[in-house]
């Protein structure tokens, strides 16, 4: 085989190779969140971009949530649906740069949507949020849409939890392995430390006296 | 025999003080266990190999307001028998007193025993922690699962820091973010996840520690600053290297000209490259690693904890251990 045909195929394969590579941290999964809302105080807007905002309606807040959990890796905002606590889709709006992007895939996402003004904490059943490739998403683009800090009770601060993650905590696992040889691997260097007394000894009794006088 | 009426009010007062005093310290203690009771397994790759016995040490650390009065630890095992014994300078055992006034981090020394007749194998121990005065009552909000982890990393092959991080240039990389803030949360101090989060991904070979700074938010900040924490076990103090995202520059001038800092077109992000010597843990493929992110923006600081808390950020012991296989 020539060389030529060689790199002909080799950089095929490196490439294929790379691009498997890619594609596996670049993997968007699927996945599910529970929202809970919180009203609070005006510093919680500051990373926000600011202005004056008409409110359509008294009955209604807005709830505001930037999700970048780290499991949270799609290709866009249409991979990303939220459900109300009767599983209607509701409609969100977002800034496509406030965006972050990692290696091609959005991993973090700032929307926000309407909710009723008086909201609990934790509505009981609770809204979600679903991402994953099979999911078709109802959003709104509004490039440069604003909140206004003068107004912080028209807002709640959304957060989240993974239901299954509220796991009890109160016990650790640890692996144990029983190997009745165990106690023999931290003897390992006398492996290599035996053949090279082994070869050292041959040599010596090759050699005999040459090894120490050699002749003139 | 109006005053003998009164005296004995007054003393059952007194003698009722003390008992709803401990209940109530029971009760704050863990509230605040969440978040301020750090617990580190000692166990090597996070799997423990066992002739006939073997010992390992599980690390406390309490960065609560007050002491924890009572703690203890078990073993649950079927094919094991166990012993947990506190550290020879655990003065005051079974009380863990808090950093804030003069604590520090203790260990138990935990010891296995294989029983007759359990053949090789792989097995599970489940360890507990509880209160010594009441062994029902748990400390079940403390993650103990995260206590065990190790990372494992495969080494870094063909990481190019030129400010153009590509995924499979980082494919072997561990990504640390679910960073958060320390924040007043009723009368205790709690901790909330950041809004804008960091994503830390980090790589290593045997020469270099490799790390990708992706920053979230807070664009107009005049300062935005990443620092690494590492040490080459708990017991040991640890070094720190800060680069910063707006001088895209390792800060401190020992480091300058060893530490390679390229950062992305869009300034959000940083490709970096420390000599694990730097930093003191090239000796061994095992070493431990904490994370801050500290922004300055309109004359306030924001500093968001990847582990630990303001308390116990110098101490590796809530570092995450890190493996290079």
């Amino acid at each position: 085989m020539t060389s030529s045909s060689w790199s002909n195929r080799l950089i095929p394969t490196l490439i294929a190779l790379g691009l498997l590579v890619a594609v596996s941290i670049r993997a968007t999964g699927t996945g599910e969140v529970l929202l809970t809302f919180h009203a609070e105080p005006a510093p919680a807007l500051s990373g926000y971009r600011i202005g004056l905002q008409e409110f359509v309606s008294p009955t209604q807040a807005v709830a505001l949530l930037r999700f970048n959990d780290a499991r949270f890796a799609v290709s866009g905002p249409e991979q990303v649906s939220l459900f109300s606590p009767d599983n209607t889709p509701i409609e969100y709006w977002l800034d496509p740069a406030d965006a972050t992007t990692e290696f091609g895939s959005m991993v973090s996402i700032r929307l926000a949507f309407h909710v009723p003004a008086t909201i609990p904490t934790n509505p009981v059943p609770p809204y979600r949020l679903v991402w994953g490739p099979d999911t078709r998403a109802t959003f709104t683009l509004r490039p440069g849409w604003i909140v206004d800090p003068g107004r912080p009770d028209h807002y709640r601060i959304v957060r989240w939890h993974d239901p299954a993650g509220d796991s009890d905590g109160q016990l650790a696992s640890i692996e144990v392995i029983a190997d009745s040889h165990a106690g023999l691997y931290s003897l390992w260097y006398l492996v290599p430390m035996s053949i090279l007394f082994i070869l050292l000894t041959i040599r010596k009794m090759h050699h005999g006296d040459d090894a120490v006088n050699p002749p003139a | 025999m109006k005053s003998f009426s009164v005296m004995l009010a007054v003393a059952c007062i007194m003698m009722s003080i003390p008992s709803a005093g401990h209940a109530h310290l029971c009760n704050d203690v863990f509230a605040q266990a969440d978040d301020n009771l750090a617990v580190k397994v000692d166990v090597r790759d996070g799997q423990l190999r066992i002739g006939e016995t073997a010992s390992f040490r599980v690390y406390l650390l309490n960065t609560m307001d007050r002491d924890i009065a009572n703690i203890n630890l078990e073993v649950r095992s079927t094919q094991f028998d166990s012993s947990a014994v506190p550290g020879t300078d655990w003065k005051g055992f079974p009380k863990l007193r808090t950093v804030k006034q003069g604590g520090k981090k203790e260990y138990f020394d935990i010891t296995l025993k294989r029983k007759p007749g359990i053949p090789d194998g792989a097995y599970k121990i489940d360890l507990r922690l509880f209160n010594g005065g009441n062994p029902a009552q748990e400390f079940k909000t403390v993650d103990l699962g995260n206590a065990c982890g190790t990372h494992k990393l495969k080494p870094a092959k063909g990481i190019a820091v030129d400010g153009e991080p590509a995924a499979a240039e980082w494919a072997s990389s561990i990504l640390c973010t679910d960073f958060y803030e320390v924040t007043a949360a009723g009368k205790y101090l709690a901790n909330q996840r950041s809004t804008e989060q960091p994503r830390f991904r980090i790589a290593a070979d045997a020469t270099y520690l490799y790390c990708l700074l992706a920053f979230e938010g807070r664009s107009e900040a005049t300062e935005d600053i990443a620092t690494i924490y590492a040490a080459p076990t708990p017991d040991d103090e640890p070094r720190m290297v800060k680069i910063d995202r707006v001088a895209g520059k390792a800060l401190t001038d020992e480091h300058a000209g060893k530490i390679t800092v390229k950062k992305s077109a869009d300034g959000r992000q940083l490709e970096c490259r420390i000599p694990r010597a730097l930093l003191g843990i090239d000796a061994d493929n095992r070493f431990y690693l904490n994370l801050t992110r500290t922004t300055a923006k309109n004359n306030r600081e924001y500093k968001d904890f990847w582990r630990g808390n303001p308390l116990s950020l110098n101490n590796p012991v809530v570092y995450d251990q890190f493996v290079v296989e």
